[in-house]
C-alpha cells in the first residue's frame, strides 16, 4: 500500500501536466468559427447577401485589439443595403474578450449612425442586436433571427 | 543489539521502488506532452488573418502591400474607414445648393478651360485634361499599379472596392453614409500616421495622382439643378486641394428599377439618372476634368442595370466590380 500511494500521486501529476500542456481544460469545448458561420449562413434566412471580411479590410470595420484575438469570422452585408451581420471571435483571455466586446459595441454604434438617416427601418434590427459571450468566445449577430443564431451558438459550445 | 547487515538490507529495500518509478513517470509524461504539442493543431496558428491568395493573384496583388499596421515615414493615402454610411433618399427632398459643400476658397486650376475651343486639350501642371463634353475614350490597358496613387471618393458603391478587395493598393475614401451634401464634412480619408480626416485635408496630405469620384446616386431625388450646383462646388474643392491630380468623374450607375423601387424608393428612375449624367458630362467639360461613362458600360439594351448584376437594384455584385475596373483600366487619360 505504501508503494501504491506515491505511484498514484505521480500518475496524477502526469495527467495534470498533460492536460495543462494541451492549453485547454479537458472539458472545454472549442468552436470551429468557419463551420459555425457556414452553419448559420445555411440555416438562418438573411434578406441580403453576406460577405466575409478579410485581414485586408477588417480594420476599417472593427478596431480589434492588436493581440489576444486568436481567430475571428465576420460576415457583413455585401450591398451595404442592410445591417445584417454575423461575427464570432475566439479570444485568448478575459481581457481580450472585453476588448473585443468594446470593439463590437463601437461597430454597433457606428452602424446606428450610418443608417439612421439612410434606411431608418434598419435601426430596429440594430436595437435588437445580440452580443453574447461563452467562455472565451463572443457572438455578435444583427439579424431578424437572432434567436436561431443564438441556439446554434449554444449548441456548438455545449 | 540489532544485526548491522539487517539494517543495511532494510534501507536499500525502502529506497529502491519509488525514485525510479517517479523518474520514469516524469520522463514519460514530458515525452508524451512534447509529442502532443508537436502534433496537435494550434488554433492561433491557423492563420485566420491570411490574405486570400486567390484574390491576390486575380488582381495582381502581392503580400507586399502595406498593412494597416505598417508605419510609413510620410503620410500617404490609404483606405477609408466606414465611419458613416450613405443615404439613399426615400423621398424627394430639395437639395440645398452648396448646403454642406463649402464654397471654393480659391479658383479651381481648370476654370480657364472654359475659354478653350471644344475638343482642345489643355496642358496644365503636366497633365492633359479633356476640355470638351465627351467621355474618356477607350485607351490602352493600364496595369493595377496605375491605381497606386489613386483615391476613390464615393458612397456605398465605392466602399465595395474595399469590401471586395478589388484594388487594395488604391485609397478608398468612401462611406455608406456619404453623399454630395455631406462628403466634405465626413472624416473618411484615412491617412497613415494621421488617422481619419476630411477628404480635402486628405488630399492636402496625400496629394494623390488620380482622384476618382462616384457620387450623386443618393441625391437624385432632389432637383437636378441643385445637385449639379453642389457637384460643381465639390469639384472646385477637389481641384483646389489636389491641383496636380487627374480627376475622373464617373457617371452614376444605372439602376434596376423594380428591384430599386422595392428596396429604396420609386422616385429615382433611369431617366433621371440619364439626365443627371448628361448634365454631369457638361459640368466636367466646363471644369476640364475627365468624365467616365461607366453607366453606358453597365446598362443593358433597355437602359437598366441587369438583375444579374445586382440584388437590390443599386449595388453591384462582386463580379461586376471586376468589370468596373476592367473599364477603368481601359479608359484613362495621360
Amino acid at each position: 500500500m505504501k508503494r501504491v500511494v506515491p505511484i498514484l500521486l505521480v500518475l496524477s501529476f502526469c495527467l495534470l501536466a498533460l492536460a495543462g500542456c494541451g492549453g485547454k481544460s479537458a472539458g472545454a469545448k472549442t468552436l470551429d468559427l468557419e463551420a459555425f458561420a457556414d452553419e448559420v449562413a445555411q440555416s438562418v434566412e438573411y434578406d441580403d447577401e453576406l460577405i466575409a471580411l478579410t485581414q485586408n479590410n477588417v480594420a476599417h470595420y472593427y478596431k480589434l485589439p492588436e493581440s489576444g484575438v486568436n481567430a475571428w469570422k465576420i460576415l457583413v452585408s455585401a450591398t451595404s443595403g442592410t445591417t445584417n451581420e454575423l461575427a464570432v471571435f475566439e479570444c485568448a483571455d478575459a481581457k481580450a474578450l472585453g476588448d473585443v466586446k468594446a470593439a463590437v459595441e463601437k461597430r454597433l454604434e457606428t452602424q446606428r449612425a450610418n443608417y439612421e438617416n439612410y434606411i431608418p427601418a434598419e435601426i430596429a434590427r440594430i436595437d435588437d442586436a445580440l452580443i453574447k459571450t461563452s467562455g472565451n468566445y463572443l457572438l455578435f449577430s444583427v439579424s431578424d433571427h437572432n434567436d436561431a443564431v443564438e441556439k446554434l451558438f449554444d449548441a456548438a459550445l455545449k | 543489539m540489532p544485526d548491522p547487515s539487517l539494517q543495511f538490507s532494510r534501507k536499500r529495500k525502502q529506497r529502491s521502488p519509488v525514485l525510479p518509478v517517479l523518474l520514469l513517470a516524469v520522463i514519460a509524461a514530458f515525452a508524451i506532452a512534447g509529442i502532443w504539442q508537436l502534433t496537435s493543431p494550434d488554433p492561433i496558428q491557423e492563420e485566420p488573418f491570411n490574405f486570400d491568395p486567390e484574390i491576390a493573384a486575380r488582381f495582381g496583388l502581392t503580400s507586399e502591400e502595406p498593412s494597416p499596421e505598417s508605419a510609413a515615414p510620410e503620410p500617404s493615402a490609404s483606405s477609408a474607414s466606414s465611419a458613416v454610411d450613405e443615404p439613399v433618399s426615400a423621398s424627394p427632398e430639395p437639395l440645398p445648393a452648396s448646403s454642406e459643400a463649402p464654397p471654393a476658397s480659391e479658383p479651381a486650376p481648370s476654370d480657364s478651360v472654359d475659354a478653350q475651343p471644344s475638343g482642345a486639350p489643355e496642358q496644365e501642371g503636366g497633365l492633359v485634361y479633356l476640355t470638351d463634353a465627351r467621355p474618356v475614350p477607350a485607351s490602352d490597358r493600364v496595369s493595377s499599379s496605375y491605381f497606386d496613387d489613386a483615391v476613390f471618393i464615393g458612397d456605398s458603391i465605392t466602399t465595395g472596392i474595399r469590401l471586395y478587395d478589388v484594388m487594395s493598393n488604391a485609397g478608398v475614401w468612401a462611406s455608406t453614409g456619404a453623399g454630395l451634401t455631406n462628403i466634405l464634412s465626413l472624416e473618411i480619408a484615412e491617412i497613415e500616421g494621421v488617422g481619419n480626416v476630411t477628404i480635402t485635408r486628405g488630399l492636402d496630405l496625400a496629394q494623390p495622382g488620380k482622384v476618382y469620384l462616384l457620387l450623386g446616386a443618393n441625391s437624385l431625388a432632389a432637383d437636378l439643378d441643385d445637385v449639379i450646383a453642389v457637384y460643381s462646388s465639390l469639384l472646385d474643392q477637389i481641384l483646389a486641394h489636389a491641383p496636380d491630380a487627374i480627376v475622373y468623374v464617373q457617371s452614376a450607375f444605372p439602376i434596376n428599377e423594380p428591384l430599386y423601387a422595392a428596396r429604396y424608393n420609386t422616385v429615382v428612375t433611369n431617366r433621371i439618372i440619364d439626365e443627371f449624367n448628361s448634365r454631369l458630362l457638361a459640368l466636367c467639360g466646363q471644369k476640364g476634368v475627365a468624365f467616365l461613362d461607366v453607366n453606358s458600360y453597365f446598362r443593358d439594351e433597355t437602359g437598366s442595370l441587369s438583375e444579374n448584376y445586382t440584388s437590390d437594384g443599386l449595388h453591384l455584385h462582386s463580379a461586376q466590380y471586376l468589370d468596373w475596373f476592367d473599364y477603368l483600366k481601359t479608359h484613362t487619360v495621360q
